[in-house]
């Protein structure tokens, strides 16, 4: 005889905060031990993670889910960081009795203008297209930031930067991005998205503005990666425009794809992967010593072996480790735990996702 | 001479390795896929060229005929940038005919526009894409050459901009069009020159922010570049 679902479930509620609240937790007890016991060390690279979530995760949400593909990210992160720091920098004593509030409302608000401009004018082109004119903005930026002497220092190293980021607020704005991520990953507005993608215009034939679901995700990203960006500099403290350039978006980039597009746990497991990864393989860099072996440090061996990685990855694993699906913690502790079945209706799909 | 013939035989080879090793297998993935492929190799080879050559830029020995200049009444030419024009005429016309002439030119554009077609025509699409990987690392090695000895030295990051321009210039001319290509080159060095003419002189630094600007507007009004096909994709 067959049990009644409804002795075995557990109450639904309980079951879909369950698996968010197991996370956050975890999550939360890992970045206090990183922040209290650990190392000053450790603490840099939980930061580094925490920001690089953040930069993937909405370079994903434009990127991924619109398969718009911006090379130009970059050029955002480098208006939220330069205008977080210019408003941050001059007025010391005011940023030690205001904590650094208005530098972060500047980073945010900044990149918010060219991204409208550039999403308008750019989000109509396709593939190739799209990336060199991204590259095109990036460059743009890049020239401009070097040569507003009175306002960037040029070409010159931008030192001396509050260090305002902690393990803690770049923590906060990783979750926050993800969670937003998510949520419009799986709002009408995802869907539209995805579905321009697939194919524009079977998209447009339902009338979906495939304009307008390109330019939400856009000016999103940009603004969440304006974000990133004013954290980076108040957690590495001097940058010069440089640090903006092609190396970062390659570094980027390389995290979102190894991750798979489309998919926000698999950028958030690319930060992960790339950053211990390339953290080993610098330290490894300096020289290593294995039992008998000693190898001489190479200087550059490793971004040879993250450029093997990538294109390994890319012959084995096209779509990248999760190729556009995620893991939904949601999904599994459904699995573990079965919610009491409602009687209406099919049990659990469909309402989540609305 | 001998010394030219290797270096560009060299890079020729180089170029068909790339193909074999990190192309083939992704042939027919995302042109995404493609494009982030052709940067992580780029870096791959740049950090080799450090590792191997050391990063500082050494000088490079051009040949004593190539820095003389040529005088005809009041114009004054280097003799290396009349080499580089005659050069660049004959390699393009003997691309042009390769390609639209030659049976393997004819196949490679087939392969590109349709990779699964021209499968079915009998073509065999790898022997063809690595002919063309061969043909473009041997222009890319021949450019190598007059721009080092233009610019008198090496070293290994030299090609980064070249080769973004380059890029930028063929995506404005449109992608697979070889007249396409000249005239995105021509648009791109053309604004570069004028631009810096004419701006105002506390405007000249920004020359490149205002020609990204200019091409932007143009990919605006051709969005598939200026040779590109105007097809519309079909359901």
């Amino acid at each position: 005889m067959q049990m009644k679902p409804l002795d075995r479930g557990f109450p639904r509620a309980i079951v879909r905060i369950i698996p968010a609240a197991v996370l956050l937790a975890a999550l939360g007890l890992l970045l206090a031990a990183s922040d209290f016991l650990a190392g000053d060390y450790i603490r840099r690279i939980v930061i580094g993670i925490g920001i690089n979530i953040v930069l993937v995760v909405s370079l994903n949400l434009s990127n991924g889910f619109t398969g718009v593909f911006s090379l130009g990210h970059v050029g955002f992160m480098a208006i939220g960081a330069y205008a977080a720091s210019i408003c941050t920098l001059p007025v010391t004593l005011k940023a030690m009795n205001l904590p650094a509030l208005p530098g972060w409302l500047s980073g945010l608000a900044l990149p918010f203008l060219p991204a409208t401009l550039v999403g308008l004018s750019l989000m109509r082109l396709k593939g190739a297209y799209v990336s060199v004119a991204t590259l095109g903005f990036l460059v743009i930026v890049q020239v401009v930031l070097v040569n507003w002497d009175q306002l960037t220092r040029g070409a010159r190293t931008f030192a001396g930067v509050p260090p305002h980021t902690t393990v803690w607020n770049a923590w906060i704005w990783a979750v926050l991005t993800v969670y937003l991520a998510w949520r419009i990953g799986r709002s009408p507005f995802g869907r539209d998205m995805r579905a321009a993608r697939d194919n524009e215009i079977a998209a447009r034939s339902l009338g979906i503005s495939v304009m307008r679901s390109r330019l939400l995700a856009f000016c999103a990203s940009a603004f969440l990666t304006g974000v990133a960006g004013s954290l980076w500099a108040h957690f590495i403290t001097s940058f010069s425009p440089k640090s903006f350039f092609f190396t970062q978006a390659f570094a980027i980039i390389t995290m979102l794809v190894i991750g798979g597009l489309g998919s926000v746990s698999g950028s958030v497991i690319g930060v992960a992967l790339i950053t211990i990864v390339s953290e080993i393989l610098r330290n490894a860099e300096r020289g290593l010593t294995i039992g008998a072996l000693v190898i001489p440090p190479i200087y550059g061996a490793s971004q040879i072996l993250m450029a093997v990685l990538f294109v390994l990855i890319i012959v084995f694993r096209p779509q990248g480790l999760l190729g556009g699906k995620e893991i939904d913690p949601g999904l599994i502790a459904r699995r573990i735990f079965p919610p009491t079945r409602r009687r209406d209706g099919p049990p659990d799909h469909g309402k989540d996702a609305a | 001479v001998v010394a030219a013939i290797a270096a560009v035989a060299a890079s020729t080879l180089a170029g068909l390795l790339m193909e074999r090793l990190a192309y083939r297998p992704i042939r027919g993935a995302h042109e995404i896929a493609m494009l982030l492929t052709s940067f992580s190799v780029t870096i791959l080879l740049e950090n080799l060229a450090i590792i191997l050559f050391k990063p500082t830029s050494r000088p490079f020995p051009a040949p004593a005929f190539l820095r003389s200049a040529i005088e005809a009444g009041s114009l004054r030419l280097a003799s290396l940038d009349l080499i580089a024009i005659v050069i660049a005429g004959v390699l393009l016309a003997g691309l042009t005919l390769f390609v639209t002439r030659t049976r393997i030119g004819v196949s490679m554009r087939a392969a590109s526009e349709d990779l699964l077609a021209a499968r079915l025509m009998g073509i065999n699409v790898n022997a063809v894409i690595a002919a063309a990987f061969a043909i473009g690392s041997f222009l890319a090695g021949v450019v190598g050459l007059l721009w080092s000895a233009r610019v008198g030295k090496v070293d290994p990051l030299m090609g980064f901009n070249p080769v973004l321009k380059a890029f930028v210039a063929s995506v404005i001319g449109g992608l697979g069009s070889l007249p396409g290509a000249v005239i995105g080159a021509y648009i791109l060095g053309g604004l570069e020159i004028l631009l810096q003419g004419l701006l105002p002189s506390a405007l000249t630094p920004y020359r490149d922010a205002f020609v990204f600007v200019i091409l932007i507007a143009l990919l605006l009004f051709r969005p598939n570049g200026i040779m590109g096909s105007t097809e519309k994709e079909k359901i």
